[in-house]
């Protein structure tokens, strides 16, 4: 008798646009140990930001929409926005995420041990209580009226790029994301003054989309990121459109969906830029790689800004501006991105099935090499191929 | 939308599942229900229930046009719920197409364009709780964040250890009354054993006070002292576990907080009932109630035959009275179907496990009514072997008979002869591989309690012995503590940080973690003297050096520091190449770091260890190590921590399966080889509870102390026989995982006669396959 062959499990894999494309296009390898393999990074900074700040602005919608009190702005630090910080942390610290002691203070008074702080005069506003009280006071008098429903789940099933019949896992795979949606009723009844209202009617592009949609009934759709704006060589631009894309055709696909006339992303470092974010920014203007470059005082500023010292007081106006990227979309657009990403799960599959067929994990997943991203890796000292040149661990 | 008869022929033409009625008339009833009809569907083994739950989604979605966010779908284990899920997208999406090609008028056209199936409620009513709950949140109150059965017990532990509470002899004496033994009864039984107390007071509803109140037991008081801190804890960090969670989530749909959710609903289906609990009933109740009211129904599949879970509270009894109690609470009766077609396996399987379940005559006063026995269906060509048996004398020479009967199979043929018959068996070339095999038992640990190798370690060395070798996949074969990466990482990171184990030998730790501690760390000193590679510029030893004096290696540093524990394990890896490469070794990485990251929650260093160049042992290093030990690498040296199998999913198909019974459920393959015996040299007592047991195991004492304090009221049935029912259906659930071929193995002795109901022994002591197992065609 010739034995039958175990029939394989039906599994659709299922990709987060954050959590899994975007985690792989920094690096293959790392997101193997790091997404794939549920590895937690040893110094979450990055990890830790992001959640606190989707977190804090959740929240403080919630808020706003529930408490008649907490219609006007400005909201004062303390209680107010300290209050959801409070909470955001809390809820982070339950699943094992530590803010690192430099970005936030986690502790209530001066009652409370000196922990890694300077002095034990609690609460000290550090740089993620800043981005915090700026992102909620600068957008969330403009953006909370405008929001129709937060915090929408997508989730959407794509044909399995270069799908083979007995070796691929799945004829599909699905992608997920969350995002909040504006609505042009909301938007069409803001006042005049609404800043979002004028960055989307600055740009050509959004206005000849939503003029050709031939509808007063659209939607905008919006996502933060706890980083600065990218540099227009930077991959990460690309991969922010991309990802903003790829979230309008999943929101087209449901059915309670009006058409979408743009979206949005949020880069909430810019409202309190950091001195690695300022040098990074010089770099740009120096490279003519920004597309909202400074001008005036802050460009003085920022070109005169020296290693060391505390980074410039940027005007609100520019600030505001490179923390706000509107998105164009449109189908050719939406087209694009969604191959962008198809080749990228096309990337992952392969290399899952490489590792089905027993490949060692270091030669079946592709790595990326870019030294910012070496750096800061817990991999780096048995990676086959880092930037610049190979690590050796160190003590401590 | 699509009328019926469409449907039916849709289904047929592109997902090859012929559900007509002249050919399967009971799924056909299953699939076409009317909308407002509940179901109740008996599935027998391999009767394609998956296939009927997903066609009835479909049906729902595509004939009676109804909105997917209407439906909710619910499953035992992620595994299964996202199968579920997967099927529903993957042929939902293949229909659609099929009415589209079909042409239709544009109004369908778009309506079929514009479906969802992934707005369809799936998951386990776990994950639907946290979901739910989640979703339906007020502002300032936090989503619920659930922990781990680790955490969990490592919280329980902290309950018990600071004041000795897990010392106090009348604790001890209440616990050992409910495990049926006191042999063996540490800090992690005792907390393990609590923490299922307090599962079963959520689970079974219990009436704690009354059941406090009217105990004399001491024990029983300072254990609810336990439990209720522990629950308190649970509170106050914002944490759930998973039987708070369906606590928390039945709280809030009765009292009215989910209406919003339960406005939408209309369809629930409930797979895998028959591990149902009370509490899981209430909440299926609820949701229940509101999908008749909005019009709709609900449908409930299972088959007693195949609970498995008692010892997680499941309470069988609950699905094989579903009818009565369904109709008690909601009205009217559902409508019982039979899915008895049972389209996996050979007929020789199937008729033996018809047979089987059919041998003890208690047994079947239990099942439930008026069902039928399995008819064979399968239609996939093949060929119909007869069980097999392979009996030895000893588990060695089984070992390396059923090695040698692997190999061949795997890597030539296995042929013999008896009876005058000849057979041959052998995997499909190209396309099969070792994973068309498994073996099962009720336990694959490698050793027995007194550390003597048992069946799975002999066919493991065996086979990897073998040219070319074959590996073995037995993620639940040896304890986390005691697997070789595993030992030498720990013991590397326990070298590094606690040089000389000078506080380990100051600090009060559980015997069972200092030993194991010793043995890591001479495994992580023996490994450096191996000197592995990298060797340079630093080499493991200098570096591990380096850590136990607190000097600087590679970079300067005069200041103290703190630095995280998985900081240094990442460099450590460095020199672990089996985590950095393998799968499994991954893994096991994964669920260090998992500890190190969950356990710092409750700890005041948060998982640092001090490093001082200028004052090396100070007594706030001392801290850092001592929490280190006791909080993250005493669960790891004890046996608290599992390894996450959900993170197994792209194994290699290489390997040979070794697994429980229980993690076999829901599986099927080409040939299984379940282990009837292999332990039973003589009947002793100590192992009766796996095959003839005297009197009720620990999950049925449990119910006996506190089922009577429940609405479900005290067992009707006695302990022992809740242990012989038990023991059917584990073999019954083994032996219909087969598709092609089932093997049964073990010792001669349970051949020529140790009592085993797997061997066809019924409670009574009749032994109906009689000595010798001439039932089998024993292999020479």
């Amino acid at each position: 008798m010739t034995l039958s062959v175990r029939p394989k499990p039906y599994r659709i894999p299922e990709y987060s646009l954050t959590g899994d494309l975007l985690a792989y296009l920094t690096c293959g390898l790392q997101y193997r140990y790091y997404n794939k393999g549920s590895l937690p990074p040893s110094t979450p900074v990055q990890l830790w930001f992001g959640e606190f700040i989707h977190g804090v602005m959740a929240e403080a919608y919630l808020t706003w929409r529930e408490d008649e009190d907490r219609r006007r702005f400005p909201w004062a630090w303390e209680p107010d926005v300290r209050r959801i910080e409070l909470e955001i942390d809390r809820r982070l610290r339950a699943r094992g995420l530590l803010p690192n002691p430099r970005l936030f203070c986690p502790f209530e008074d001066a009652g409370d041990p000196q922990g890694y702080c300077d002095d034990a005069n609690h609460p000290h506003k550090l740089i993620a209580s800043h981005r915090a009280d700026e992102s909620i006071n600068t957008w969330g008098p403009h953006l909370f009226p405008l929001v129709a429903e937060p915090e929408v789940r997508l989730k959407g099933s794509r044909d399995m790029p270069n799908f083979r019949r007995d070796v691929s896992r799945s004829n599909y795979y699905a992608v997920t994301g969350i995002i909040d949606v504006l609505s042009s009723v909301n938007l069409e009844s803001a006042p005049p003054g609404n800043l979002i209202l004028h960055f989307l009617q600055s740009d050509e592009d959004v206005s000849a989309t939503i003029d050709r949609l031939g509808t007063s009934e659209y939607e905008v759709i919006i996502d933060y990121k706890g980083m600065r704006r990218p540099g227009l060589n930077d991959g990460a631009w690309n991969h922010h459109e991309w990802q903003v894309l790829t979230y309008t055709w999943l929101r087209s696909q449901q059915s309670d969906s009006k058409p979408i006339g743009a979206g949005i992303l949020f880069y909430l470092n810019e409202l309190h830029p950091s001195q690695e974010g300022i040098r990074e920014l010089a770099k740009e203007i120096d490279q003519g790689t920004t597309d909202i470059p400074p001008a005036g005082a802050d460009l003085r500023n920022v070109q005169e800004w020296r290693e060391g010292i505390p980074p410039p007081n940027l005007t609100r106006t520019i600030r505001e501006s490179r923390s706000i990227r509107i998105v164009p979309v449109g189908e050719d657009r939406i087209n694009a991105a969604l191959r962008e990403f198809d080749q990228v799960v096309a990337d992952i599959e392969g290399s899952v099935l490489r590792e089905m067929q027993a490949i060692p994990i270091r030669e079946g997943w592709i790595t990326n090499r870019v030294e910012r991203t070496c750096t800061a890796c817990d991999f780096k000292t048995f990676c086959p191929n880092p930037a610049p040149r190979r690590y050796s661990p160190t003590v401590p | 939308m699509i009328i019926f008869a469409d449907f039916q022929r849709a289904v047929s033409e592109n997902l090859e599942r012929d559900i007509t009625p002249p050919s399967n008339p009971e799924q056909n009833d299953a699939v076409g229900a009317p909308l407002a009809e509940s179901l109740f569907l008996v599935a027998g083994p391999g009767s394609g229930k998956t296939t009927v739950i997903v066609l009835r989604v479909l049906k729902l979605i595509f004939v009676d046009d109804v909105d997917p966010t209407a439906i909710l779908v619910t499953t035992f284990t992620k595994r299964a719920a996202g199968e579920l899920r997967s099927r529903i997208l993957g042929w939902g999406d293949m229909l659609r197409s099929a009415f589209l090609e079909a042409g239709a008028d544009d109004s369908l056209d778009q309506r079929l364009k514009d479906l969802d199936f992934n707005r369809v409620i799936t998951g386990t009513i776990d994950s639907i709780a946290e979901q739910t709950l989640t979703d339906n949140r007020l502002p300032g109150s936090p989503p619920p964040i659930v922990i781990e059965n680790f955490v969990a017990n490592a919280l329980m532990i902290g309950r018990l250890w600071p004041h000795g509470r897990f010392r106090d002899r009348d604790l001890r004496a209440f616990v050992a009354r409910v495990r049926g033994s006191s042999w063996n009864l540490n800090l992690s039984e005792i907390s393990g054993i609590l923490r299922d107390i307090k599962d079963r007071f959520f689970h079974d509803q219990i009436d704690v006070h009354n059941f406090r109140s009217t105990s004399s037991d001491r024990g029983v008081e300072i254990a609810c002292e336990a439990i209720d801190e522990y629950v308190t804890e649970l509170g106050t960090n914002l944490f759930y576990d998973f039987a708070r969670l369906e606590a928390e989530f039945l709280r809030k749909l009765s009292d009215g907080e989910l209406g919003r959710f339960l406005e939408t609903l209309r369809f629930v289906l409930v797979d895998e009932y028959q591990d149902t609990n009370l509490l899981q009933e209430l909440t299926y109740s609820e949701l229940a109630a509101a999908a008749i009211r909005n019009g709709g129904s609900v449908t409930v599949v299972g088959d007693d035959d195949q609970s498995l879970y008692r010892f997680r509270g499941a309470t069988v009894e609950i699905f094989q009275a579903f009818s009565s109690r369904f109709t008690a609470v909601l009205g009217s009766p559902p409508r019982t179907i039979y899915l008895s077609r049972n389209y996996r396996s050979a007929a020789a399987v199937v008729n033996a496990v018809n047979e089987f379940v059919q041998l003890d005559p208690v047994y079947q006063s239990g099942r439930v009514g008026g069902k039928p026995e399995i008819v064979v269906s399968r239609t996939t060509p093949h060929e119909d072997y007869p069980v097999f048996g392979m009996f030895r004398d000893s588990v060695t020479e089984l070992a390396h008979d059923l090695t040698e009967f692997i190999h061949a199979i795997v890597h030539s043929a296995y042929s013999f002869s008896s009876d005058e018959s000849r057979y041959e068996i052998r995997i499909n070339q190209p396309r099969g591989s070792p994973a068309d095999l498994a073996l099962l038992m009720s336990s694959p640990r490698e050793l027995d309690s007194q550390g003597r190798p048992r069946l799975p370690l002999l066919l493991r060395q065996g086979l990897q012995s073998m040219s070319p070798s074959i590996n073995v996949f037995n993620p639940r074969g040896q304890s986390l503590e005691t697997i070789p990466e595993i030992e030498r990482l720990c013991g590397l990171l326990l070298e590094c940080i606690d040089p000389g184990a000078a506080v380990q030998g100051s600090t009060n730790l559980p015997t069972a973690a200092t030993n194991t501690f010793n043995i890591w760390r001479h495994e992580a000193q023996d490994y450096i003297g191996h000197n592995p590679q990298p060797r340079a510029p630093n080499d493991l030893g200098s570096f591990v050096t380096s850590w136990q004096t607190r000097s600087p290696l590679g970079r300067s540093l005069r200041n103290r520091r703190e630095v995280l524990l998985t900081d240094l394990i990442y460099k450590l890896v460095t020199w672990v190449p089996e985590m950095q490469d393998d799968i499994e070794g991954l893994v096991y990485l994964e669920a260090i770091t998992r500890t190190v990251t969950q356990t710092s929650l409750f700890t005041s260093f948060g998982g640092e260890i001090i490093f001082d160049p200028r004052n090396p042992g100070s007594r706030l290093e001392q801290g850092s190590v001592r929490e280190a030990l006791w909080n993250i690498l005493t669960p790891l040296a004890t046996g608290a921590i599992e390894i996450n199998e959900d993170l197994l999913e792209t194994l290699p198909t290489d390997r040979l399966n070794i697994m429980s019974i229980h993690q076999a459920k829901g599986l099927e393959f080409p040939l299984v080889i379940v282990d009837v015996g292999s332990d039973f040299r003589t009947e002793h007592h100590s192992q009766a509870f796996k095959r003839f047991p005297a009197r009720g195991g620990v999950p049925h004492m449990q119910e006996d102390l506190l089922r009577s304090f429940s609405p479900l009221g005290a067992p009707t049935r006695s302990g022992q026989e809740r242990a012989f029912d038990d023991l059917v259906r584990q073999s019954f659930v083994a032996y219909s995982r087969a598709q092609d071929v089932l093997v049964l193995v073990g010792l001669n002795s349970v051949k020529d006669g140790v009592k085993n109901i797997a061997t066809g022994w019924d409670r009574s002591g009749i032994w109906h396959w009689g000595p010798g197992l001439p039932n089998l065609v024993h292999i020479p």
